[in-house]
């Protein structure tokens, strides 16, 4: 609306489909955006003081509860850090389980992100039960492809809900391989199912701009990323984990309790589904990496709209991923190996649905944790999500606010920022002044 | 697979471990070694959207959750979902989908339990620096377990046709 002084002021309640709390506010000023500040609250940095003192091997365990919809991302990249600092590999068969329960939360986490809350954005519905008033085939197909997933982390997590069965070392129990082969129907309709989402979404009124994003995600030699790899990016960073701190670092910022992460000197870079991608594009799995092509993805894209488009993409491979694993699986002898605490620092960095996320802990030589530190995905993207937010800003200012609002929140959408635990209100205002 | 769905659903959302948040997996742990076979538990939704998996089919679902509307801390809000549910449930809940939302939702796609009762829990903290229940919480947290343990004891002392407007 228009103010008597000629300020313009939009104030929407809050962000919806936005998981979590949050503000934003905009300043425009004689029709050019003067300031764009989007603050969120964060629980991690409450969970690093309270590890403090508790033994390594409950690392999995409480780091799960910081998000409700990604515990996977957190139980992992908390166990490759201990196993880090005491020095054990985990692999073979264990290893491969890690990556099917991984699989499992991608395509939760990334079906309920298509489906439920980014879709509607593009269709101009208000929210999924809007959609699924016209179109309940689809939202039909997309709970049916989350389940798929939660069933993976269901089996092999030990329940549905913050898995339990994950432990430094491995696991509590190694599923059978009958317990795995009952989940490949489903998982091979899933497959089906994630490429019609690919060509469904692909098809959707695509807003066009494309950034200059620095990309980082995690690179392996073999496979796209989840849990191990270097630390890369499109401007030549190349990485170990353990040396994160070299090249990062986290900035307070008054705004938001959440730190921002930034590359030292250069500033902001994106994390995620968009980085994943266009840093491993060739290791997708084969019927991935044809759907993207047929949807006209090139091998990078840069297009944060188009992150629903990859996401998509992404729930085809974690199928595909998952299938191989169980056709591959062998009971391993023992559900884990023995870890042996040790005085030492330990890292990891797993690829969480949303994008990096990077542990480290200091433990002592009785496994006591002396300090915790999580970076988790949403904060090493606020910057990016701001600078995302001028750019689409400056692009649209003459929209009626209403519009624009809509518009804004669809490009926070694009990071599907998890601000899980933390909550209630978004609140989005956009301000508009003449000097 | 689920061969089929549970006569009763009872589900506590919310977090444990960000204060009065957690009254609703509180009051389902509680529950849970009480209440008989027919009756599916869940502690925790970490994202109600499962419920619409869970109750599908089921004759009664009762869903606890922690609620902020301005109410004294510890009031307890019984209401059935045939209506709209109230702004409370709509926006405070800490969830991505509120439960409203997934009510909703549930309803559209024609998913959903007979019966759905919401209990919500006036919290008096949701801090994210405490852990446990505030005594008043968890005093009302104990007076929801005899309500959710009377209505499932009603629920299933009545015969499967007989309930739907109970």
């Amino acid at each position: 609306m228009t103010g008597e002084n000629g300020t313009r002021r939009i104030d929407v309640d809050y962000l919806a489909r936005v998981e979590g709390e949050g503000s934003m506010k905009v300043l425009v000023v004689d029709g050019v955006v003067q300031d764009v500040e989007f603050g969120i609250f964060e629980p991690p940095r409450f969970f690093e003081a309270f590890m403090r003192g508790r033994m390594f091997t409950e690392a999995p365990d409480i780091t799960a509860r910081i998000c409700g919809i990604c515990p996977v991302a957190y139980q992992m990249s908390s166990v490759h850090a201990m196993e880090d600092a005491c020095d054990t590999t985990v692999d073979g068969q264990l290893r491969a389980l890690r990556r099917l329960l991984y699989c499992g939360e991608w395509i939760e986490s990334h079906a309920l992100h298509v489906y439920m809350l980014h879709a509607p954005d593009f269709l101009g519905y208000e929210s999924a039960i809007h959609m699924a008033a016209d179109h309940r085939d689809i939202v039909e197909r997309g709970l049916a492809l989350k389940k798929a997933g939660n069933r993976i982390v269901t089996v092999l997590g030990g329940r549905e809900i913050h898995p339990i069965n994950v432990r430094v070392g491995g696991f509590y129990r190694a599923p059978t391989k009958p317990e795995l082969m009952a989940l490949v129907d489903e998982l091979e309709w899933a497959r089906d199912a994630a490429v019609a989402t690919v060509e469904w979404v692909a098809a959707l009124p695509m807003p066009w701009i494309e950034l200059d994003f620095e990309f980082v995600s995690l690179s392996h030699p073999d496979e796209y990323p989840f849990n191990e790899g270097r630390i890369v990016s499109n401007r030549g960073l190349d990485i170990a984990v353990a040396e994160f701190n070299d090249v990062f670092e986290e900035e307070h910022v008054a705004r938001s309790n959440a730190l921002h992460s930034r590359i030292k000197e250069r500033g902001a870079y994106h994390v995620g589904p968009l980085a994943r991608y266009s840093l491993n594009f060739e290791k997708l799995r084969p019927a991935a990496r044809g759907a993207a092509l047929t949807a006209g993805l090139g091998s990078t894209c840069f297009n944060p709209f188009q992150s629903i488009v990859v996401r998509a993409v992404e729930i085809v491979h974690a199928c595909e991923e998952a299938l191989a694993v169980i056709e591959a699986y062998e009971r391993p002898p023992a559900p884990y190996v023995t870890v042996v605490p040790r005085g030492a620092e330990g890292h990891g960095a797993s690829e969480a649905p949303r994008g990096m996320l990077y542990h480290r802990y200091r433990i002592d030589d009785k496994g006591r944790i002396r300090d915790a530190q999580i970076v988790p995905p949403t904060s090493q993207n606020q910057l990016t999500i701001e600078s995302d937010l001028r750019a689409v800003l400056d692009a649209h200012l003459d929209l009626p606010d209403d519009e624009l609002g809509w518009k804004l929140e669809q490009t926070i959408r694009n990071y599907d920022p998890c601000i899980s635990c933390a909550t209630h209100f978004l609140d989005l205002r956009i301000e508009r002044r003449r000097s | 697979m689920t061969a089929s769905p549970p006569r009763v659903v009872v589900a506590g959302i919310g977090n444990l471990m960000r204060g009065d948040d957690g009254v609703g997996p509180v009051v389902a742990t509680r529950l849970a070694p009480a209440l008989p076979a027919s009756v599916r538990t869940l502690v925790g939704l970490g994202d109600p959207l499962e419920l619409i998996e869970v109750w599908d089919g089921a004759e009664l679902a009762i869903v606890v959750d922690a609620v902020v509307s301005g109410a004294p801390p510890g009031t307890i809000h019984v209401l059935d979902a045939d209506e709209p549910l109230p702004s409370m449930f709509r926006r405070l809940s800490t969830h991505l989908f509120s439960v409203a939302q997934v009510i909703e939702l549930g309803r559209v796609m024609e998913r959903t339990a007979d019966r759905v009762v919401v209990i919500g829990v006036e919290a008096a903290s949701m801090d994210q620096d405490q852990i446990g229940l505030t005594p008043q919480i968890d005093a009302a947290a104990r007076e929801v377990v005899s309500i959710v343990t009377a209505m499932v004891d009603d629920h299933l002392s009545h015969d499967v046709g007989a309930v739907g407007n109970a």
